[in-house]
This record gives structure tokens, sequence and C-alpha cells, in this order.
């Protein structure tokens, strides 16, 4: 194994100062409001601009955000920053539906409500087939990278690495509930964002632009051309697989039954532009590292490497303190999120619809203990090709963009259109996964889709009236 | 978002998918357009300020909030 960047000495001070601030935090959180379900799902749903933006901020912000855009710039140049930096547009183009679900929904408190409602419980079960897929995807994801940088970053076994971010994010979300994940990602999304800038603002000090753009001009001209065929489809692809999570998953919609309604579209517009930044920053230090030739052990360590090399220890604390947070901010929210659709849609309206206010806290709570518990247990054998599981999850979370965006504004929208469109597109996307390549996925199965659910929408129209959708309250 | 919009996004990333494909597929030679010096600078300084931009208006939507206690 490569020479570990921070000595674990240090590395063992940073973890546990966090992760007692971050348990600390959400205790504390977890005491305040009026302690009941829609206190502990939804934090009272009141939460307003500045923790509803950075709360969005902070779960997009995952370990890869930090790691892999670096890659992408060093690996395929602008169009790797730019294709990252566009996965900011799910949040964006999300503002005017969220502001649509706030209206339309003010009471309920998931995506599986929506879709049960508005398309019917066979269309839920798709709903949810896809959905527990990308969030196990996801967890898995996350917790698996968490083992394997930290134990890049500091020496800590794999194991012991993914034990104590999950188990943190657990904890914290356990006792807190969405209180606490939304104040403890306000934080950790300042620490990302101005530890980031230190970095690059010392990084271009050192190698200014101009030196930069030289270096690259002379021994890789092709990072810089804007017309670089395999650039655009992935930044499309990057696009609409973010979309896709964003449209479909239960975090973003959390959010927004979370969030006060004069918040609702400023927080989505301000937290993907804001977001934008942050791949375009890391990933030019990508850059700045492919130009100032930089020995690079392994390709996804350009960010640390750049970092220890230009700052020393103290540079490679901050890239430790940046992973941690960004790691705990992700987690948390997919626990918090996943554990109220599970007890919300599963416990409440599929098994006891007769359940009290404190019984479906109290079921939240379990699912958080539950899902904690899997994503230890899937992730314990350690697989090293993370990408490939999200290109592949990207074929299905595409596929629910229209049947969402459409059920949203079309009363002609109907519930065969949303499965057949689901169906069609994730059958699609897989097959353009296996047959063309994993970054065509997303693009084949929103294009299915779209064309599916705007025909069955166009000649088999549904009469929905929105009121059927308040109904639940 | 109008439904005309979503159809223009659709058509598009569709197009540019399968033309960039059969570009890749096709032609040897494919056109290059080479960022510039100055446009390099404007892209890297570009975001490094809107990343401070950023951070400044969180940091006073906090305050101001915080301020009128409507923080949540």
């Amino acid at each position: 194994m490569a020479e570990p960047f921070l000595a674990p000495g240090i590395a063992w001070m940073l973890v546990v100062l966090f992760s007692v601030l971050w348990i600390a935090l959400g205790i504390w959180w977890g005491h305040q409001g009026k302690g009941d379900a829609d206190e502990f799902m939804l934090a009272g749903r009141n939460i307003g601009l500045a923790l509803s933006t950075a709360t969005l901020m902070a779960s997009w912000v995952t370990g890869n955000t930090t790691l892999l855009a670096p890659e992408f710039g060093y690996r395929n140049g602008l169009w790797g920053m730019f294709s990252y930096a566009l996965a900011g547009l799910g949040l964006i183009l999300f503002a005017p539906l969220a502001l649509r679900i706030k209206d339309l929904m003010p009471s309920a408190r998931t995506s599986g409500d929506f879709i049960r409602l508005r398309y019917g419980r066979a269309a839920w079960w798709v709903f949810m087939v896809i959905t527990a897929i990308y969030t196990l995807g996801f967890l898995i994801t996350q917790a698996m990278g968490a083992g394997i940088l930290l134990e890049a970053l500091s020496g800590f076994d794999y194991r012991l690495g993914m034990v104590v971010v999950i188990g943190v994010s657990t904890i914290y979300t356990l006792f807190g509930g969405m209180r606490a994940v939304v104040g403890t990602d306000f934080i950790q999304s300042l620490l990302i964002m101005v530890l980031l800038l230190v970095v690059a603002a010392l990084a271009y000090m050192r190698f200014p632009s101009s030196e930069v753009h030289q270096a690259l001009i002379a021994s890789h001209p092709q990072r810089l051309n804007l017309l670089l065929p395999a650039g655009l489809l992935i930044a499309w692809n990057s696009a609409l697989f973010s979309m896709g999570e964003v449209f479909h998953s239960n975090i973003w919609w959390s959010r927004v039954f979370a969030s006060r309604r004069n918040v609702v579209f400023r927080s989505f517009v301000l937290g993907g532009l804001g977001w934008m930044t942050i791949p375009i920053v890391t990933g030019s230090i990508g850059l700045l590292a492919l130009a100032s030739k930089l020995e690079v052990p392994q390709v996804n360590m350009v960010f640390p490497v750049m970092t220890a090399q230009l700052l020393g220890a103290g540079g490679a604390a901050l890239v430790f303190i940046v992973v941690f947070a960004s790691l705990t901010s992700t987690l948390d929210s997919l626990l918090a999120s996943t554990a109220d659709l599970l007890a919300e849609d599963v416990f409440l309206k599929l098994f006891k619809p007769e359940a009290s206010d404190r019984e479906l806290k109290l079921a939240t709570q379990w699912m958080v203990v539950l899902l904690g518990g899997l994503t230890l247990l899937l992730s314990w054998p350690r697989l090293d090709s993370l990408a490939s599981v999200l290109f592949f999850t990207g074929a299905l979370v595409a596929s629910t963009v229209w049947p969402v965006a459409c059920g949203l504004y079309w009363p002609t929208a109907s519930r065969s259109g949303a499965i057949a469109a689901m169906l069609a597109g994730t059958a699609c996307g897989l097959a353009a996964y296996w047959l063309i390549a994993p970054y065509c996925a997303a693009v084949l199965s929103a294009a299915v889709s779209a064309v599916v659910m705007i025909v069955a929408s166009r000649f088999w129209p549904a009469e929905f009236r929105w009121s059927q959708l308040q109904e639940e309250a | 978002m109008k439904r005309r919009s979503w159809l223009s996004l659709s058509g598009v990333s569709s197009c540019l998918a399968i033309a960039a494909h059969a570009a890749e597929q096709d032609a040897p030679s494919t056109p290059s357009l080479e960022v510039g010096a100055e446009g390099f600078r404007w892209i890297v300084y570009g975001g490094l300020f809107g990343l401070l931009l950023a951070t400044v208006v969180l940091l006073t939507i906090w305050f101001r909030e915080w301020q009128k206690g409507k923080l949540w």
C-alpha cells in the first residue's frame, strides 16, 4: 500500500474531534422542536433559505465531488470539469417542480406519497424497486468510498474507516433526525467551501493560470478542446443522470417538504449554482496537477497528492476534513430520507395505517439503525470499481424524470404511461449500458422514457384531478 | 417549467448523444476548438470567484435569518 498522506495520530485526532462535534450537535438539535414524527422526519417543515440551500449543497457534495471531479479534470480536461459541474443542473431544474410539489402536496412526507397518489400502487411498486436499487447503490458506494479514502489518506484499515463514518452518521441521525442532518449539513458545507477556497487559491498563487495553460498546450492540447465528442456525451449523460437522481430521490423531496414555501425555489437554484463551482474548482486542481507533471500513484488521488505537495501535512489535514465532511453530509441525508420513505410508505401506508404519531417516529428511528447496519453489511467485502455501480443506476433513475415531471404538470399523464415509461426507459438504458458504453445509459433511458410518456399522454390521456394529491392530509 | 422546454432539453440531449457517438465512431480526425490563455484564466478564476461568492452569499443569508430568528 502507498504511504498515507496524513500521520495516523493526526488523523485519529481529527476523526475524534469531528465525530464528537457532529454527535453532540445532533443530540442537542434533536431536543429542539415539538418532538413529534413531523419534527423528526422533516425538521418541523419550517427550514429557512440558508439552511435549506446548505443542506442541498452538502448532500450533493459527495466524496466523489472532491476526488472524482479532479480525476475527471486530469483525464478529460475542461470537459471533464464541465461534465461533472453539469450535475448541478439536476438541482436547478428541480426548482420549479419543487415549488409545484409544495403547492400540490403541502402535507405529504415523501416522493413515494406522490407516485402512489398520482399513478397508483402498481406504479409505486416499480418506482420503489428503482429507488431501492439506486439508494442501496448510493449508500454502498459512499460507505466503500469512506473506507477506501480514509485508508488512502490516513492509513486507516478499510473496514475501520467505513465503520467510523457510517457509525457517526447513523448515531446523530438517529438522535437528531432531519434537524440534526440539516444543522450539521450547514457546518459541513461551509467547511468544504472555505477549505477548498484556501487550497485552490494557494495552488494558483504558486502556479498562475497562464503557466498552467502554456504547459497544457505544449503537452496535452486535447484537454483544452471544447469540441471533444466524448466530453459532450459524458456532459449530457451527467446532466440527465443528475436529473434522474434529484427528480426521484426522497433526499430532495424531503428537503422540499421540510423547507418553508417561500424559500423552496430559491434554495434549489442557489444550491445548484453554488454546488457547480465546487467541481470546477476541484477539477481545475486536476488540470494543474497535469500541467505540473505531478507523479500520481492512483489517478483518483490527484487532489490529495497535489494538496499535500503544495501545503505539506497541513494540506493533507485540510483534505482529510473536506473528505470526512463530504462523506458524513451525504450519508446522513441518505439515511434520514430513506428511513422516512420506508417508515411512511411501507410501515405506515402498507402495513399499519392506524399507527400513532409516536409509533411512526419510532419506526423511522428503527429504519435509520437498520439502514446503517445493512450498509455496513453490504459494504464489508471491498469492491474497487465504484464508478460502474453509479453508471448502472443511471439507467434506472433517468427513466423516472418524465413520469415525475409530467405527473406534476399534465393531468393527462396516465398511470399505464408512467409504468411503461419507467420500464421501457430502464430496459433501453441498461441495453445501452451493456452494448454501447456505461456513460450512454442515462441519456438513452431518459430519451426513451420521454417518448413513451409523451405518446401515452397524447393518445391515451388520463383525467387526473389535482385535489386527489391532497387527500392524504 | 413549460412542456416545450422539457421537450427541447430531451431533443437536444438525444441529438448531442447520437451525434457525439457517431462522430467518435466514424471520424478519425474530429474538429478542435482549444481554449486560449485568456479563456482558461476566466474559467479557473471564474470558478474560484464563484465559490467565494457562494460562500459569502450563504453566510450573509444565514446571518440575516439568524438575526430575525428565522433559521427554522
